[in-house]
């Protein structure tokens, strides 16, 4: 079973016909590191989700690549303020791993809400979620430190910490790459 | 006051007669006199508060003691902390009543048992959520590349009611300028006409 079906599965409950239903509005899409989910400018058409792999999300500033968010296999990817009023995006998501995931387009989501009995469910947990999310992160751009920050990211992404380059971290954190080594340096340094 | 509410679900849903007496098992009527909090920073946001009549403000208040204006609801809003409600974290916003308020409150446990009872209310919250995300981004975005006038005419646009009824020293607070900035920009919008 795809790791996307049992993600849903712990969601909402579906019958055998609905499994199959589901795995036909999915489609696979594999990127290679380096090639886009989405380029600004471009409309959303997808929300993907990842078998294996690990995206960013980056906004230009002024010529400048500010790294907005990550996610990782098991995770739903999209940019909705794109997918759901169907406007260019100001966002783009790159693989920054060879990334294998499933994807959805508009028209067979809306499938997707009248053929499976709870997908109106998995919808309204799903933006639950993503809602969530952005008020988190916010949040956290008024209020945390850079300091904060990277303890947060690493609390949230214990894992991704290794396969990430750190100027990506650095530009997520806000700061530039110095300023994070210094900061990594102060905290495995006993007090 | 419920009815309110049902007109409110029913531009986005329909309801069945059932379904309308399932819903209106899980609210419970709160009023709220002007000044009056709904809740304080630092308390678990335990409801979601429906607006049937008033006007209410979420805001936070800095290290300085400055008040910051988040969002205002009005009837047929929602409004809460909804961080705190969805994920059981602390609240950091205040809410409280500008005009004595009629509320529809559901708690974190009704507000999923709900959904499990009357389906068609996950559709209805999906659809509030997204419009949610879509404004969010779209004020965010304003914040950052509109001037002070701009966000002035545009707000004055689409909630001209708001304009009237919310004291202007919260709506300069909301639009993230002195109070002084936006009678001057009031003065030069009366010129320009």
């Amino acid at each position: 079973m795809s790791l996307l079906i049992t993600t849903i599965k712990k969601l909402i409950t579906i019958s055998a016909d609905e499994e199959a239903i589901l795995t036909n509005l999915f489609k696979p899409l594999n990127l290679k590191a380096g090639e886009y989910f989405l380029e600004e400018g471009q409309l959303c058409r997808y929300v993907g989700f990842i078998e294996e792999g690990l995206v960013r999300y980056y906004m230009n500033d002024d010529g400048n690549q500010k790294t907005l968010y990550f996610n990782k296999e098991g995770e739903f990817v999209s940019n909705y303020q794109s997918f759901l009023p169907r406007v260019p995006s100001n966002t783009s998501i790159q693989a920054i791993e060879d990334t294998v995931l499933q994807v959805i387009n508009y028209a067979d989501m809306q499938r997707m809400y009248s053929d499976v009995k709870e997908g109106e469910r998995l919808g309204r947990l799903g933006i639950e979620h993503v809602f969530l999310n952005s008020i988190q992160q916010l949040k956290s751009f008024y209020k945390d430190s850079p300091a904060d920050r990277y303890q947060e990211f690493l609390r949230c992404y214990p894992d991704l910490a290794q396969r990430i380059p750190q100027y990506y971290i650095a530009s997520y954190v806000g700061i530039k790459p110095q300023s994070l080594s210094r900061i990594r340096k102060r905290l495995v340094e006993p007090k | 006051m419920i009815s309110v509410l049902f007109s409110h679900i029913e531009e986005k849903v329909a309801l069945t007669k059932q379904d309308r007496e399932k819903i209106s098992t899980y609210f419970v009527a709160k009023k709220l006199r002007k000044k009056q909090y709904l809740l304080q920073e630092g308390d678990i946001c335990k409801n979601l508060a429906f607006v049937a009549k008033g006007l209410l403000r979420t805001y936070n208040v800095d290290d300085k003691g400055d008040e910051h204006m988040s969002v205002f609801g009005w009837e047929g809003w929602w409004i809460s902390d909804f961080n705190s409600f969805l994920s059981g974290e602390k609240a950091v916003f205040n809410i409280d009543a500008i005009e004595s308020s009629d509320l529809l409150l559901i708690s974190r446990p009704d507000y999923e048992a709900l959904t499990l009872d009357v389906p068609v209310m996950d559709r209805y919250f999906r659809i509030l959520y997204q419009n949610s995300l879509i404004t969010k981004e779209r004020r965010l975005m304003g914040s950052i590349t509109y001037t002070a006038e701009e966000k002035y005419v545009k707000l004055a646009e689409s909630n001209p009611q708001l304009i009237k009824r919310v004291p202007q020293n919260l709506i300069a607070s909301y639009l993230g300028i002195a109070p002084e900035t936006l009678s001057r920009i009031k003065k030069n919008l009366l010129r320009k006409r």
